[in-house]
């Protein structure tokens, strides 16, 4: 059997699942059909880290909510954007995804994706195939289901007045097709559970007489956000060359979100306190505040998360001529989006991009080097963390920094 | 139920003439015209009301159904009317109250069958000129183009219209239908997609290169139609779209498949920004 062919099996039984349907990207598979095996140490420290990584932003969000001041003059963010955190907080967790790289040193992380975290369908999907090829190891997304689901509904029973209808919205941009089989997951899941399940978009939403938010008239007690917490506020772009027409925020949807769920009628999930930890100042913070954070969180910050500042409090020579050491990310850029690697670009396109970096809005980060295999890929460990508590790992390959042409990959823990 | 209109972005639906260059329409208006004198049209859209999408307050306005038709039919009349169709023999007469024709199931109506039904059982066939240039298996596979194409007769009598629809900013194209209503005739509102059960809004574009059909949209007996203008458009099937009755035969087709990432993202930009509330003076 051909290398085609045996993808082409292999696509056939993904897609027969109903989840993932697109197992071609551009032409190209965006799977690897032999999977990853873990040791079980290997898994237990990658998780780990998932959740130190998740402690220590809950401890951002901790030092935001006694410091507001902190929102406009450290995080910069837009009045929209302040009142989705003033509004949720100190509620800015239910799933998250941890990117974690190995490296000489140990592990690093680039990022926590705790806004609209991606990669559960392929996760839950290639595991699912896998574990039926391997039935003597463990697949690490057998739980995340279960675990997603637990704290679906212990979310809204915290945060809503009982009695409510266990109806639940998915709101996303509907007018797009990417991200359509994690919209498939998490329906397949809360049907499930037997919740009542309507999907739509941000113009979609409404509240009814009793205040309850609203998708297509539907009353929904649990709204599952997969529309950027950016997306919903005041838009700019982080390059100072570019103007966004489209700035103006989605008042109608917020009002009907935000006043569900400040009124006890509906929980939102992620909150949208998310945009703190989604913002990638809040790593700037993790150093330039170090002194504010718990003994353990220090510990932590300086193990894994990379030397990250504001691009501002920076020495604007020494990130000039240190290209190679640093790596520049937008505020709310995501999946490799508005992330300038110093050593990927040349003096001149670096020196284009710090003149162009709109102010307030970009991190400066140290460089690491992420370990690559004989074929010249890294890999990255994405740890979902629901609730605090590892769930999960999506694994991704790819030669140099992560993007949507990653490779997801099978991955499995043996003994 | 909401008398507003889901739409898309925000707006009732999207006029696309902004994006996509329609100075050939006359040029391929003669040329449906002409090829639609030739080819054999086939007629659709007389068991709505049966499926269930009609809009409530349109379903007793006097226009019959196929299937109630059918299920009201004795058993000589039934006789006469399964005679006509492509496989008699296959029909259980035994069961025929479990039998459904018409479109979307395995008994699409033959020609003589539509014929029967429209003189000796008054049904209403809304669009009695239909044709279809890329042909889907099931309506739920109209967004996808694995293993579809162009049908030879399309390409051969219909050659820049085919051409147009290539250019359309698809990644891949599903189905591509003309849809013909006769002068006096509508087109019953209904929909195709139930609001909050679908994963996205179907991807669509509709065009109609001669002006006159009036393409309507109205989600409530209340409601004033929003009758669509623009000669290509994008609208969002989950709200009751029809056709009002004019004297003249008007056409338009519709274009299913997936859209070219940049496309959306960047009808969604000029949605948004004409959503922008005007700066105060």
């Amino acid at each position: 059997m051909t290398a085609d062919e045996r993808y082409d099996r292999f696509a056939a039984r993904l897609s027969a699942g109903g989840v993932v349907i697109d197992p071609w990207l551009e032409g190209s598979p965006r799977f690897r059909v032999v999977p990853l095996v873990l040791p079980a140490e290997r898994w237990r420290a990658l998780a780990r880290v998932g959740e130190q990584l998740a402690a220590v932003y809950d401890e951002v969000c901790a030092i935001v909510a006694d410091d507001p001041a902190l929102l406009e003059e450290f995080f910069g963010l837009t009045p929209v954007q302040r009142a989705l955190w003033l509004t949720s907080q100190p509620l800015w967790h239910g799933i998250a995804r941890a990117d974690v790289f190995v490296t000489a040193e140990g592990f690093a992380v680039t990022e926590l994706n705790s806004d609209t975290p991606t990669g559960e369908p392929e996760a839950v999907e290639l595991g699912r195939l896998a574990a039926q090829d391997h039935p003597d190891l463990r697949d690490p997304n057998e739980g995340l289901r279960e675990r997603f689901v637990t704290m679906a509904e212990a979310l809204t029973a915290a945060l809503v007045d009982a009695p409510y209808p266990r109806a639940a919205g998915i709101v996303y941009p509907t007018e797009f097709t990417e991200d359509l089989s994690l919209v498939r997951l998490y329906r397949k899941w809360l049907t499930e559970a037997g919740w009542e399940v309507v999907l739509g978009s941000p113009y979609n939403l409404g509240r009814d007489d009793e205040g309850r938010a609203t998708l297509f008239d539907r009353p929904v007690s649990l709204l599952v956000r997969h529309y950027k917490t950016d997306w919903w506020t005041e838009r700019s772009s982080a390059w100072s060359d570019e103007t966004i027409p489209d700035a103006a925020p989605l008042t109608e949807a917020l009002e009907a979100a935000l006043g569900a769920s400040v009124e006890r009628k509906t929980a939102v999930l992620n909150p949208f306190g998310a945009v703190v930890p989604q913002n990638k100042r809040a790593m700037a913070l993790m150093w330039e505040h170090v002194h504010r954070f718990s003994p353990a969180s220090q510990s932590v910050i300086e193990r894994i998360v990379p030397f990250s500042s504001r691009l501002e409090s920076l020495h604007a020579e020494q990130v000039r001529v240190q290209r190679e050491q640093w790596v520049l990310k937008s505020d709310f850029g995501a999946e490799g989006d508005e992330v300038v690697i110093g050593r990927a670009v040349t003096q001149e396109e670096w020196e284009k991009c710090l003149a162009l970096a709109r102010p307030g809005r970009w991190i400066a980060q140290r460089y690491f080097e992420a370990e690559a295999g004989a074929d010249g890929e890294t890999v990255n460990y994405g740890v979902f963390v629901v609730a605090g508590e590892a769930a999960g790992l999506y694994v991704r390959a790819q030669p140099g920094a992560t993007d949507v042409h990653a490779l997801s990959v099978p991955v499995l823990v043996g003994p | 139920m909401s008398a507003r209109l889901w739409g898309i972005w925000g707006d009732p639906y999207v006029d696309l003439s902004e994006v996509i260059d329609t100075s050939c329409f006359g040029a391929l208006d003669r040329e449906i015209t002409l090829g639609l004198a030739g080819v054999e049209t086939e007629g659709t859209g007389a068991t709505l009301k049966w499926m269930g999408v009609v809009a409530p307050w349109m379903m007793d306005d006097g226009h019959r159904d196929a299937m109630e038709a059918i299920r009201a039919m004795s058993d000589e009349d039934f006789e006469d009317f399964v005679g006509l169709g492509d496989d008699p023999g296959s029909v259980d007469r035994a069961r025929r109250h479990e039998v459904t024709f018409g479109d979307e199931t395995d008994r699409t109506f033959t020609r003589a069958q539509q014929r029967l039904l429209t003189l000796r059982h008054g049904v209403y066939f809304p669009w009695k000129c239909c044709y279809h240039l890329l042909s889907n298996e099931r309506w739920d596979d109209k967004h996808s183009g694995a293993g579809k194409g162009f049908s030879d007769e399309a390409q051969e009598v219909f050659p820049r219209t085919v051409d147009f629809v290539r250019s359309l900013p698809f990644t891949e194209v599903g189905r591509c239908v003309l849809f013909g209503v006769e002068a006096h005739d509508h087109a019953p509102l209904h929909r195709d997609t139930e609001p909050g059960q679908a994963l996205g809004v179907a991807q669509s574009i509709n065009f109609a290169p001669r002006p006159g059909k009036r393409f309507y949209l109205q989600n409530s007996a209340d409601a004033e139609p929003v009758v669509v203008d623009r000669p290509i458009y994008w609208f969002n099937d989950m709200d009751y779209h029809g056709v009002l009755a004019d004297p003249f035969f008007r056409y338009s087709l519709r274009v299913d498949g997936v859209f070219a990432p940049s496309f959306a993202r960047d009808l969604e930009r000029r949605a948004r920004l004409r959503a922008r509330p005007a700066p105060a003076r």
